[in-house]
């Protein structure tokens, strides 16, 4: 028996509504804490202060206001782990990202939020960021390819290494001069 | 037509003009009530705080939750959110259920950190003790120094050591009205108690009573002419 075409409106209707909570539903991949106990075990939590010179490349590098005069991170010899977050469209990436002498080791999706563009998620994905490093004119050594559909939150991981890797580079100056 | 016929014909449009202009106004403001409320999130209105004042005027409370963030506005509208306020050596600890913003002397934000970067979820209380900050979710307690960096689980036998001290708790905090709110009580007359239902009741039967008038109105200008 085929369904009338009110029928089929109502019925996509219906669905459409049950799968909203759904479409904004947190995933959390992976914790901060066992991100940091896998990849970085009994690292010792530290804080970057902000000068105002750093406090504005980061804003360039993001291209947002940045809040706090602090970032936390964790260092282990010289290895060091940021937890950052970053909007994708609407909602706040977080992600973990291993810095190990200025070269990124891992990156990690740890909770997404966004309704669309889960894929940046993926290890096929975060792998191009292995061993990257940034340039002087904040942009990475290498071209990473995008996800259709994930635009935004690809451009939005983009951001969160590029932030990891000036920042570690600013705490590395910071241990230097201790 | 008779006379008879025509004078039920205008006394019919008469009251029919009558309830559509009582009918109108209020399906302008629910028309325009409806329409804040359906943008509510873009124009931040589900974040953005009644006044004080205005939220006494219609509330008849005033919210003492986001009284702790100070002057200075460092969290912005994340002020509406903060049920506590523990004083620091360097500045101030201010507790929010998602949030923990750490301030300086002068009352700039250092850090705001999500409070499950400590383990938490959804923060419950909080309390200063000596050099430690005691923070708890409904499942357990975290102590940590007062820079956030150094921070542990308690066991079970040291939280209950901990006692019942002057906890700051967020569910003692009364709550900021949000623009939504207020709307969302204008939207469905909720400021007439328990007389809302049987206005929306009137309203919704003046509505059918308007389309069956208008309708017979219709019928009979339709039989006139």
């Amino acid at each position: 028996m085929h369904r009338s075409t009110p029928g089929k409106c109502l019925a996509a209707w219906l669905a459409l509504i049950c799968s909203l909570p759904v479409f904004a539903m947190e995933t959390v991949y992976q914790s901060p804490a066992d991100f940091l106990g896998e990849y970085l075990p009994g690292c010792r939590q530290e804080a970057l202060w902000l000068s105002s010179d750093l406090k504005a490349e980061i804003e360039r590098l993001v291209e947002h206001s940045w809040h706090g005069l602090r970032v936390r991170y964790c260092r282990q010899g010289e290895k060091t782990a940021w937890i950052l977050d970053e909007i994708g469209k609407t909602e706040p990436i977080t992600s973990g990202v291993v810095v190990n002498e200025g070269r990124v080791e891992r990156v990690r999706v740890l909770i997404f939020r966004e309704s669309r563009g889960a894929e940046v998620n993926r290890s096929a994905f975060t792998r191009q960021y292995d061993n990257a490093s940034l340039g002087e004119d904040h942009s990475l050594d290498r071209n990473i390819d995008g996800i259709t559909g994930a635009t935004l939150s690809v451009w939005a991981l983009n951001r969160q290494v590029k932030l990891a890797l000036l920042l570690d580079r600013f705490a590395k100056r910071d241990s230097d001069d201790d | 037509m008779t006379i008879d016929g025509f004078k039920r014909l205008q006394f019919l449009a008469r009251w029919h003009r009558r309830i559509a202009l009582l009918v109108c106004i209020w399906l302008v403001a629910l028309a325009a009530t409806g329409l804040l409320i359906n943008h509510a999130n873009d124009w931040g209105l589900d974040r953005s705080p009644l006044s004080a004042s205005l939220q006494k005027l219609v509330y008849g409370f005033e919210a003492t939750r986001g009284e702790s963030c100070g002057r200075g506005g460092a969290i912005g509208p994340d002020c509406a959110q903060v049920f506590g306020r523990l004083e620091l050596p360097a500045g101030a600890l201010l507790l929010a259920p998602d949030r923990l913003h750490l301030l300086d002397g002068t009352g700039q934000l250092i850090e705001s950190l999500p409070v499950s970067r400590l383990g938490l979820v959804g923060l419950e209380g909080g309390r200063r003790e000596g050099d430690w900050i005691y923070l708890r979710d409904q499942r357990q307690t975290v102590r940590t120094d007062p820079e956030l960096l150094d921070w542990r689980v308690l066991d079970a036998d040291t939280t209950a050591v901990l006692g019942s001290g002057p906890w700051q708790v967020r569910g003692e905090a009364t709550e900021h009205i949000t623009w939504e709110r207020f709307l969302l009580d204008l939207h469905a007359a909720r400021f007439l108690g328990p007389l809302a239902k049987t206005f929306t009741d009137l309203m919704a039967g003046l509505i059918l009573l308007l389309a069956l008038s208008g309708a017979w109105l219709w019928w009979l200008k339709r039989r006139r002419d």
